[in-house]
């Protein structure tokens, strides 16, 4: 349904007067997601994943250099495509409720533009499948709850006629009652048939609904595995990155990793993590590994088996 | 004696409802202490008002048994979960960071703090890079005693979290600081903490006495 291909990003900056620099943000993505699906893309902050949902969604600023391919449906996602499909076909659920309009009351503030009784009938189906209650519909943005105001947001995209859908970071700082009903509200529209893309750095809270996870780091897919793939002390997963953030969670051993993220314009023509990594042979520092098929995924690493 | 103790604390925010009334809660040296509660339950007020950000309408605080003095570098440092929020952003990083004093070297190094940042400004750091700033300058002044940590890693991946943490909790303990933890991540705080409260619990068990 919608499928990047060597996706890279870059931003030009003036430095020191008229001398001109592009900063490399994201490289070489290649990432697909099915009709049904709900993909995350799971990793730590300065990764680009956002830059990715704004690279889709053709949000990015004037000074972006877009290299690669996006296309929708077989389609080219391009300008003139984006533009007919944006809010229609295709929506982002953005991360909270100042996102809603403080003056309308949630129930038609999901209507949207549609008028008229099927469509408020269509409202209060939506609502009860994510769990939304009909008083929920009467209630202004400053009444409903942080898990409330995301299940709205994400109402508002279904009843849109989304077909494929970006949420960016839905959960952070809910408890995680409500973050896990905004996620099941996600996984709900996956159900429904939907292609979702959803972008976080709670890998936690994600693997309750993803059928497959993509780890970025430094700008780059470093593993895509199937969820369930993430258990145990994590020795199925294909790239010791993705280990170590597995491995790093409170409730799987809490491991430090020494070292800090590079930026992608570091670590052009090696790999990004060899620096960092527990298993880096020679050759990773040599030269910048290709995103190769593993046991049904992918990993980006000389090493991996 | 406690190293930090609150008695009788009541705030609200004017006119409105008391959002807790007589709620005590102390904190030892060397303590680990974990607090959870539902959201805008007001463990985040309390959080400021222990800091010395907001006033108690009533009850104190208190620091090795005496109040806390009105001058100087507060002993009761907070971290909070958004460091963009937490500072000035027409400030470089240097400033920032040499806010509260010179940070100790040895923590500079462990919290992965390159020169290369102090010349930035907070918007070019990401958000995991401007909260390692925001835990040094909340450490730097030697009065610091307490440190309260808000959702402090909330918005981090799971590695930057465990690496914060463990420069955190390695720090206090040799400093015998106290530590407060308001966070929502359940396995956080069986983690790190040494006791851990309710803030249900705290509210009723005051209530009572």
């Amino acid at each position: 349904m919608l499928e990047i291909a060597g996706l890279s990003v870059s931003f030009g900056q003036y430095v020191g007067g008229f001398r001109r620099r592009d900063i490399p943000v994201l490289n070489d993505v290649d990432l697909d997601v099915d009709a049904g699906e709900l993909l995350a893309v799971v990793g730590s902050s300065g990764s680009g994943k956002s830059l990715l949902a704004h690279a889709v969604m053709g949000l990015l600023p004037e000074n972006a250099v877009v290299r690669g391919r996006i296309s929708y449906g077989g389609r080219t996602l391009d300008e003139s495509l984006l533009r007919k499909l944006r809010g229609r076909e295709l929506a982002l659920v953005p991360q909270g409720v100042s996102y809603l309009d403080p003056l309308l009351r949630a129930g038609k503030q999901a209507l949207g533009r549609q008028r008229g009784l099927a469509a408020k009938k269509r409202v209060r189906s939506v609502f009860r499948r994510f769990g939304l209650a009909e008083q929920a519909e009467e209630m202004y943005p400053h009444q409903l709850s942080g898990g409330m105001a995301r299940k709205v947001l994400v109402s508002t995209a279904a009843l849109g006629g989304a077909r494929f859908v970006i949420a960016d970071e839905p959960t952070p700082g809910m408890e995680p009652e409500s973050a896990a009903e905004a996620l099941q509200a996600l996984r709900e529209l996956a159900d429904g048939g939907c292609g979702v893309l959803l972008i976080t750095h709670d890998i936690e809270a994600a693997l309750k609904v993803a059928d497959r996870v993509a780890v970025l780091y430094a700008g780059e897919v470093v593993e895509t595995a199937a969820a369930g793939e993430f258990e145990g002390t994590g020795k199925v997963l294909r790239h010791p990155y993705s280990r170590a953030l597995w491995q790093a969670l409170p409730a799987n051993g809490f491991r430090a990793l020494p070292g800090v993220q590079p930026s992608p314009a570091e670590t052009a023509s090696c790999c990004s993590f060899a620096a960092r990594c527990p298993i880096a042979a020679q050759e990773c520092a040599a030269g910048k590994p290709p995103l190769r098929k593993l046991r049904g995924g992918a990993v980006r690493c000389w090493v991996a088996e | 004696m406690a190293l930090m103790e609150a008695a009788g604390l009541g705030f609200c925010y004017g006119g409105q409802d008391w959002l807790f009334r007589e709620l005590s809660l102390s904190v030892e040296e060397g303590e680990v202490v974990g607090l959870s509660g539902p959201s805008g339950s007001g463990k985040s007020t309390l959080a400021k008002v222990l800091a010395g950000y907001d006033k108690p309408i009533v009850g104190e605080v208190k620091l090795d048994g005496l109040p806390i003095p009105e001058r100087g570098a507060h002993p009761v440092q907070l971290v909070l979960q958004h460091p963009e929020r937490a500072v000035n952003p027409r400030w470089r990083i240097r400033r920032i960071l040499m806010e509260g004093g010179t940070p100790d070297a040895a923590l500079i190094e462990a919290l992965g703090i390159t020169e290369d940042w102090l010349g930035r400004w907070p918007s070019e750091l990401s958000g995991g890079e401007l909260q390692r700033i925001c835990i040094a300058r909340a450490l730097s002044p030697a009065a610091v005693k307490v440190l309260i940590a808000d959702e402090m890693t909330a918005m981090l991946d799971a590695i930057t979290q465990s690496g914060l943490w463990r420069t955190v909790l390695r720090y206090a303990e040799h400093r015998r600081m106290g530590l407060l933890v308001i966070s929502h991540d359940e396995q956080l705080l069986r983690r790190i903490c040494t006791r851990r409260l309710k803030w249900d619990e705290l509210v009723r068990c005051a209530r009572a006495q």
